[in-house]
């Protein structure tokens, strides 16, 4: 019984000094918080660059709107949801820096996600980010440097991910026709990047086979992420083991009850015999 | 058990720490680092809210560009929900040998959510204008600067129309400490 009672206080002493302000994740349901930022990028064959950033959430996950009002949140268009859907960061012109004189394009630009997600979506795949490295010259010529995706790491914590990043080549006739007029071979749907099998034409899963894809590397994307996850599987354990213990004593007490009342009963009746007999 | 005074079971973060320097940043002239928080409705600074944001003092460079500051940071908070994590804005300005005062760069930094040591490096930009402008910032000073700061963190989609410049990094160690966020069920550290 001193479990019972120590459960209880604790829930009420939480109660009567923290309040129930702490805003709490919802029933069998996890928050996650994500934020960070896009630091840097280097190592990148132009200059000028600015980056697309996407994110895809998998099936139980959604954005949190409840905890703040936000108005872009009740618009429809997909483009209008910057830094929670899909992100542009600005134009950055790298500068020679650190000990080898290499340029990095720096960004800082903050990103929050703030998801919610079914305890059963936590243990499974986690939303994944896509990016798009592109540069600008001075005559409006846009070029892409590079695609890259990443999973959120699923362990609460700090991170610093350095996310590689490649393009595909066609031929070398557009190679020659990206250097002088701008415009490049690209992947009309990043996300298939991520994706680990793919169904072929008769419907078959299989898994993903890039035979016959020529690419050129690269430079690097810097990430740097805090995670925190809100859950609220210890409460509901918590308060499932109360609600046992609180059923167990409260049947103790039934029994007992009906002990003591069937052994008064015993006792009348033997009395009256008492008396009787007497 | 212990006799629990009221407030026993809020949560609160320090963050306590410095910010140790700037890198990088090509120049001669002396810098100093200016530093306001920005957090979310829930959050409460203890023990008052500071209106004045963290400044540094004047430093020039070393020999090798290491501009130290070196400037304490102890922060409290008391919060309801883990949303608006308090983040940093960064803005370096710079004394030249004239007495002018220009902003150098700007950066944001998200403060780490997790109890430990951390080595925050910020990198920090700012944005560029037309020609004329620039050759007036290098002749005369002033360069280009923000005129809506919610670009900064608020309205990130306000930095689509923006072209930038890198500048140097801004050096910040920093150590969290966390307390009762374990009464409420938020995670942020593995067991």
């Amino acid at each position: 019984m001193a479990d019972l009672a120590f459960i209880q206080k604790e829930i009420e002493l939480r109660q009567n000094l923290a309040g129930e302000n702490f805003i709490s994740p919802p029933y069998n349901g996890a928050k996650v918080f994500v934020m960070g930022e896009l630091l840097s990028a280097k190592d990148f064959e132009d200059d000028n660059l600015y980056i697309f950033m996407d994110s895809r959430l998998p099936p139980n996950w959604q954005y949190n709107l409840e905890d703040y009002y936000d108005p872009r949140a009740t618009e429809t268009d997909v483009s209008d949801l910057i830094n929670r859907g899909k992100s542009v960061t600005h134009c950055s012109r790298a500068v020679p820096s650190g000990k080898n004189r290499k340029p990095i394009s720096h960004f800082c630009f903050p990103v929050a996600w703030n998801l919610i997600a079914t305890d059963d979506a936590l243990f499974r795949a986690w939303p994944q980010v896509c990016v798009q490295v592109n540069s600008v010259d001075d005559y409006g010529r846009h070029h892409i440097l590079g695609y890259g995706f990443f999973e959120i790491p699923n362990t609460p914590g700090f991170h610093k991910i350095s996310l590689q990043t490649w393009r595909p080549i066609e031929s070398l006739r557009s190679e020659i026709y990206s250097f002088y007029l701008g415009g490049s071979v690209r992947i009309e749907n990043p996300w298939e990047l991520s994706n680990t099998f793919s169904f072929d034409e008769e419907g078959e899963k299989s898994v993903v086979n890039r035979y016959g894809l020529s690419t050129q590397s690269g430079g690097s994307v810097q990430f740097q992420l805090s995670v925190a996850i809100q859950t609220q599987t210890e409460l509901e354990k918590q308060r499932e083991a109360a609600k046992i213990l609180i059923h167990k004593q409260q049947s103790e007490l039934v029994w007992r009850r009906n002990e003591k009342k069937a052994k008064v009963v015993v006792d009348r009746t033997t009395a009256q015999y008492k008396i009787g007999d007497y | 058990m212990d006799f629990k005074e009221p407030g026993d079971y809020k949560t609160e973060v320090h963050f306590i720490g410095q910010i140790v320097a700037g890198t990088q940043f090509d120049t001669s002239a002396g810098l100093f680092c200016e530093i306001h928080l920005e957090y979310g409705d829930q959050w409460r600074e203890l023990p008052n809210r500071s209106e004045q944001g963290i400044q540094t003092q004047t430093s020039y460079p070393s020999v090798d560009e290491l501009i130290v500051w070196a400037h304490p940071i102890d922060l409290h908070f008391s919060t309801n929900s883990i949303f608006g994590w308090p983040k940093f804005i960064i803005r370096v300005w710079r004394l030249d040998d004239v007495g002018r005062i220009d902003l150098l760069s700007y950066g944001v930094t998200a403060l780490p959510c997790s109890p430990g040591y951390f080595k925050l490096e910020c990198p920090t930009w700012r944005p560029i204008g037309t020609w004329q402008d620039e050759a007036m910032a290098f002749f005369i000073g002033g360069p280009p600067r923000l005129m809506n700061q919610d670009a900064l963190t608020k309205e990130v989609g306000l930095r689509q129309t923006l072209k930038t410049v890198s500048s140097g990094s801004v050096i910040i160690e920093i150590e969290v400490m966390l307390r009762n966020f374990d009464v409420h069920w938020a995670r942020s550290q593995i067991n």
